[in-house]
C-alpha cells in the first residue's frame, strides 16, 4: 500500500499572446496524487516425486489523480485540452484533458451517438442535444482513463521427470485506448485515392463526419498476453566430461486475448498521453529462441 | 601537529565556505539582459525586428484567407478530399464559420501576438533609449504597427479586448468597438508628427507619417460600419494628407502589372505601406512568407512560370467577379489566367498527357485507362462534381482546370521554395485617392480642386485606354475598387462598407448580418476567460 503525492509539477502551459508573445510558459502548476495497492502470491501448488507446480501471482493497483492545476500566471482554468493527432482535417482536435479531479490520461471528445436519418455520424452536444456540426473543446465529454484499474502478472513452473515449462501471463485490465489510428483510416470518400479499413467500407460517403475523433474510437484495452513461455528437457550428465546438457525452446509474445481491434493494446502507457494509438508505435514481434545448455 | 591541524582545519574550511555562498553573484556573460541590451541603435532596431516579422507571419495566410475567401473575389474549394481541411475553406465560402474555425483563430492569434510583441518591444525600448527623436520616432513606429493590427482585429470582429501594457498579465474585457476605434484614432494620431516624413528605401517596410494617415483614411471611410457615425470629411481630410505630402505618385498603365512582380520594392511609388517578402532571407523558424503562386497557378503551368515545385492551385475567382473585368483595354485584365493556355511566347499550347478516367473521373467506357492528350483550358465555372456536402469539385484534370486564376503577385521563378519574393502592398496609393473619392460621393465636401469623377479618372486613366469616365456612382465605384485592389485582400471591407456582404454568390446564399464580424474563437475564450463570445454565434 502506498500513497504518494508529488508537487508543483512543471508544465508548459499556453497563455493568451497578446499577455506572452511566445504563448506559451513554463511554470509549476500541478500537484498529483497516486494511490495503490500492490500484492503478491506464491504458492508451491504440487510437489510430487516425478511432478512439481509452483505458481507466483503479481496483482497492483493504482489510482491517479491530477489533485490541483493552478498557476497565477496561467489563466487557462482548472483544465487543459492535449495530445491532437493532427489527423488530416481535424487541425485542432484533442484526445485528452488534463483536469482537476480526474486521472492523467482522461479521455475528453466527442460523444458518438449513431447517425443521424440522412446516415451522417452524430454526437451529443454540450446541451445534451444531438448534432452533426460539433464544436471542438465545446462538445467534448469525459470517455474513460487510459490508466488500467489493475494490472496482473501469472507465472507458472512446472517440472515433470526431466522436462521443465515456464509459462508467464501478463494481464492489464480496465483501460480505454484512443484508436486515432483507426479513426485516421475511417474515410469512405477517400477510397478512391488511399487505403481504408475494411469496416470503414460500409459507410456512408456522405458521412463527412466519419473519421471524427470521438468516442467511437475509444475502446476497451483490457488484454492478457502469454508473454514468455519456456520448455526444456535436461539430459543431465552425459559421459565423462560433460556435466549437463540442457535444451529448450522459449517462445515471447505466444498469443495475445483482447477486444482491441488496433494492432496491439499494448500501446505507450508513460509520459503525459498514454493510451492514444496514432501511427506512433511499431507492433510487438513473436520471437522464437531453441537453446542448448552444456556444463563441461 | 595533527590535532593542531585538525583544530585549524575545520574552522578554515568553514570560512572558504562562507566566502563561497557569498560569492554567488556572478555577472551573466552568455544571456541578453536589460542591463546589456539593447545599448546602441543597431541593437535598438534588433529589438523592434520581431513586431515586423511577427506582422509578416499570417498576413499572406490568415488575413487572406478571412477577408478573401469569405467574398466573391475567390473561392478555395476540395479536390477529392484534398484542402477540405476541417471545412476551413469551405465554411469560409457559405458564410457559416464557426468560433473553431481555422482561419477565424489563426487570424486572432496572429493578430494578437503581433500586439503583444508590440507591447513588449514598446516596454524595453521605452526604458532603454535615451530620450530623443530617434526613440519618439521607434516607439511612434511600433504604436503604428499596433494600430494597424488593433485596425485589422477590431474590422474583423468587433469588440475586442484593449491589450497596451506590457506586463500587465490581468484578462481584459472587450472593448467596444467604439472605443477600439477611438483608442486607434488617438494612436495615430499621436504618432504623425513623431513618425518619418520620408518614403522610399529609408522607411520602407516599416510606417511612415503617410502610413498613419492612409489608415486614418480608412477607418473614417468606414467609420459609420465600426461606430455608425459618418467620418467622411475627416477621412478627406487624411487623404489630402497623403496627397499633399508630395510622396506618391498613380503607377502607370505600362508598369502596373510590375508593380506586384517578384521584383517590386521600395521602388515602388505607390507603395504607402508594403510586407516585404525575400525567399533568400535566412529564416528563424517561420517568420511569414508568402504563398501565392502555390495557391493560385495550375498544376499544368509549372513549366511555363519556371516555379521550382508543382502548385496545388485549388483557388480561384468566382464569375461573379471575373464579370468586373469587362474593359478590354483595361491592364488589370492581365492578371488573370483564363481559357485554353499557351506558354510564354503566346503560341505553344499547354498540353497534358493523362489517361481518359484522369481527365474526367466519372468517364464510363472501359478505355479509361488509355491515354489522352490535351491543351488546358480554364474554364470560369465552379462544379461541385464530386460531393456538394464536402465542398469538392472531384480529383481530376477537369476539376483542376476549373475557376479563373488569379496572378496579380506574379510567380517567382527566381525562388528555390514555395516562398515568393513579391513584396505585398497593405496601403497604395491609389487606394487613398479612391477613398477620397468615395467620401465625396457618400456627401463629404470635395478639397484641392478635386471631384470624385475627377478622382476616380486619375486612377482609370493609368489602368485602361478606354475614353475617361463622365460620371461615378457609388456602384462604379465599388466595380472600380474590386478591379483595383484584386488579391490585396480589401475585398471584405469594401463588400460590407457597400452592403453587399450579405448578397448571393457562388453556392452561398446566408444572409445574416452578424457575420460582418468574426466570432471570438474558442481558443481565445478559453486563454482568456474575461472574453465573451459576439452576438450572434
Amino acid at each position: 500500500m502506498y500513497e504518494k503525492k508529488t508537487t508543483d509539477m512543471i508544465f508548459n502551459y499556453a497563455v493568451n499572446p497578446v499577455l506572452v508573445p511566445v504563448a506559451t510558459i513554463v511554470a509549476n502548476g500541478g500537484n498529483m496524487s497516486n494511490r495503490g495497492i500492490e500484492a503478491a502470491l506464491n504458492i508451491n501448488a504440487v510437489k510430487t516425486k516425478n511432478f512439481s507446480w509452483t505458481t507466483n501471482l503479481n496483482f497492483s493497483h493504482n489510482k491517479n489523480v491530477i489533485t490541483k492545476l493552478t498557476n497565477p500566471l496561467f489563466i487557462g482554468g482548472d483544465s487543459i485540452r492535449r495530445v491532437q493527432p493532427e489527423g488530416a482535417g481535424q487541425t485542432g482536435s484533442t484526445l485528452q484533458i488534463f483536469k482537476e479531479g480526474k486521472p492523467l490520461g482522461e479521455f475528453f471528445t466527442l460523444l458518438y451517438a449513431g447517425k443521424n436519418a440522412s446516415g451522417v455520424s452524430q454526437y451529443v452536444a454540450k446541451d445534451g442535444s444531438l448534432t452533426t456540426t460539433p464544436a471542438i473543446g465545446t462538445d467534448y465529454h469525459y470517455a474513460g482513463s487510459a490508466q488500467p484499474k489493475f494490472l496482473l502478472g501469472w507465472d507458472h513452473n512446472f517440472t515433470y521427470k526431466k522436462f521443465d515449462l515456464n509459462i508467464f501471463f501478463r494481464g492489464v485490465f480496465g483501460n480505454k485506448i484512443f484508436n486515432a489510428t483507426r479513426a485516421d483510416l475511417f474515410r469512405p470518400s477517400t477510397a478512391m485515392t488511399s487505403n481504408i479499413l475494411v469496416d470503414a467500407a460500409d459507410e456512408s460517403p456522405n458521412d463527412l463526419n466519419a473519421y471524427k475523433y470521438s468516442s467511437r474510437f475509444i475502446e476497451d484495452g483490457s488484454y492478457i498476453r502469454l508473454d514468455n513461455m519456456t520448455l526444456g528437457y535436461d539430459f543431465g550428465k552425459v559421459g565423462k566430461y560433460i556435466k549437463k546438457i540442457r535444451i529448450y525452446e522459449t517462445v515471447n509474445n505466444v498469443f495475445v486475448i483482447t477486444k482491441y481491434s488496433g494492432i496491439d493494446p499494448e500501446v505507450e502507457q508513460g509520459g503525459t498521453a498514454p493510451g492514444v494509438d496514432s501511427n506512433n508505435f511499431y507492433p510487438k514481434t513473436r520471437t522464437f529462441l531453441f537453446g542448448l545448455n552444456v556444463v563441461f | 601537529m595533527k590535532k593542531i591541524l585538525n583544530y585549524l582545519g575545520l574552522p578554515i574550511l568553514m570560512l572558504g565556505l562562507f566566502c563561497a555562498c557569498e560569492d554567488l553573484d556572478v555577472p551573466i556573460t552568455t544571456q541578453l539582459t536589460p542591463d546589456v541590451f539593447p545599448q546602441n541603435s543597431a541593437q535598438y532596431i534588433q529589438t523592434a525586428g520581431p513586431v515586423y516579422s511577427a506582422f509578416r507571419g499570417e498576413y499572406s495566410f490568415a488575413w487572406w484567407f478571412t477577408q478573401t475567401l469569405s467574398t466573391d473575389e475567390s473561392i478555395m474549394p476540395a479536390r477529392g478530399g484534398n484542402w477540405y481541411d476541417n471545412q476551413n475553406y469551405r465554411m469560409m465560402h457559405y458564410h457559416d464559420w464557426t468560433p473553431d474555425n481555422g482561419w477565424v483563430s489563426g487570424l486572432w492569434d496572429w493578430s494578437s501576438k503581433v500586439i503583444g510583441t508590440s507591447n513588449q518591444a514598446i516596454s524595453i525600448l521605452d526604458a532603454a533609449m535615451p530620450e530623443g527623436t530617434e526613440k519618439s520616432t521607434m516607439i511612434s513606429e511600433l504604436k503604428t504597427m499596433r494600430a494597424i493590427c488593433y485596425y485589422m482585429k477590431m474590422d474583423s470582429y468587433g469588440n475586442v479586448p484593449l491589450d497596451t501594457v506590457y506586463g500587465d498579465f490581468t484578462s481584459h474585457a472587450k472593448s467596444s468597438r467604439t472605443e477600439v476605434f477611438n483608442f486607434i484614432e488617438k494612436e495615430l494620431k499621436k504618432a504623425i508628427p513623431n513618425l518619418s516624413a520620408a518614403s522610399g528605401i529609408t522607411t520602407y517596410g516599416r510606417p511612415n507619417k503617410q502610413t498613419a494617415n492612409a489608415l486614418l483614411a480608412k477607418l473614417y471611410l468606414n467609420a459609420e460600419v465600426y461606430t455608425g457615425t459618418q467620418r467622411y470629411n475627416d477621412c478627406i481630410a487624411a487623404c489630402d494628407a497623403v496627397i499633399s505630402s508630395g510622396l506618391y505618385a498613380i503607377e502607370p498603365r505600362a508598369s502596373y502589372l510590375q508593380m506586384f512582380y517578384p521584383t517590386n520594392g521600395p521602388a515602388m511609388k505607390e507603395f504607402i505601406f508594403a510586407v516585404p517578402y525575400d525567399p533568400a532571407a535566412v529564416t528563424v523558424g517561420f517568420n511569414g512568407q508568402m504563398y501565392h503562386a502555390r495557391y493560385d497557378v495550375p498544376r499544368s503551368e509549372r513549366a511555363k512560370f519556371g516555379i521550382p515545385f508543382t502548385p496545388s492551385a485549388p483557388r480561384s475567382t468566382l464569375p461573379e467577379f471575373y464579370a468586373y473585368f469587362d474593359d478590354v483595354n483595361d491592364i488589370r485584365n492581365k492578371q488573370w489566367l483564363t481559357g485554353f493556355q499557351f506558354m510564354n511566347d503566346g503560341v505553344t499550347k499547354v498540353m497534358v498527357t493523362t489517361t481518359k478516367k484522369g481527365y474526367d473521373q466519372f468517364y464510363t467506357g472501359s478505355d479509361g485507362g488509355a491515354a489522352y492528350t490535351y491543351q488546358v483550358n480554364l474554364t470560369p465555372d465552379i462544379v461541385l462534381r464530386q460531393n456538394p456536402t464536402l465542398f469538392d469539385c472531384g480529383n481530376d484534370e477537369i476539376a483542376w482546370n476549373m475557376g479563373y486564376r488569379n496572378i496579380k503577385f506574379y510567380p517567382d521563378a527566381t525562388s528555390t521554395s514555395r516562398n515568393q519574393n513579391n513584396d505585398v502592398p497593405f496601403l497604395r496609393y491609389s487606394d487613398v485617392i479612391l477613398m477620397k473619392a468615395e467620401a465625396i460621393l457618400r456627401g463629404g465636401n470635395a478639397t484641392l480642386g478635386h471631384t470624385a469623377i475627377s478622382l476616380v479618372n486619375m486612377v482609370r486613366s493609368n489602368r485602361s485606354t478606354s475614353a475617361a469616365w463622365t460620371s461615378v456612382t457609388l456602384e462604379d465605384l465599388y466595380k472600380e475598387r474590386s478591379r483595383e485592389f484584386t488579391h490585396e485582400a480589401w475585398h471584405r471591407n469594401d463588400m460590407i462598407r457597400f452592403g453587399k456582404f450579405e448578397g448571393s454568390w457562388g453556392f452561398k446564399t446566408n444572409s445574416d448580418t452578424y457575420r460582418r464580424t468574426f466570432p471570438i474563437p474558442t481558443n481565445a475564450l478559453v486563454l482568456n476567460p474575461a472574453l465573451t463570445q459576439n452576438d450572434g454565434y
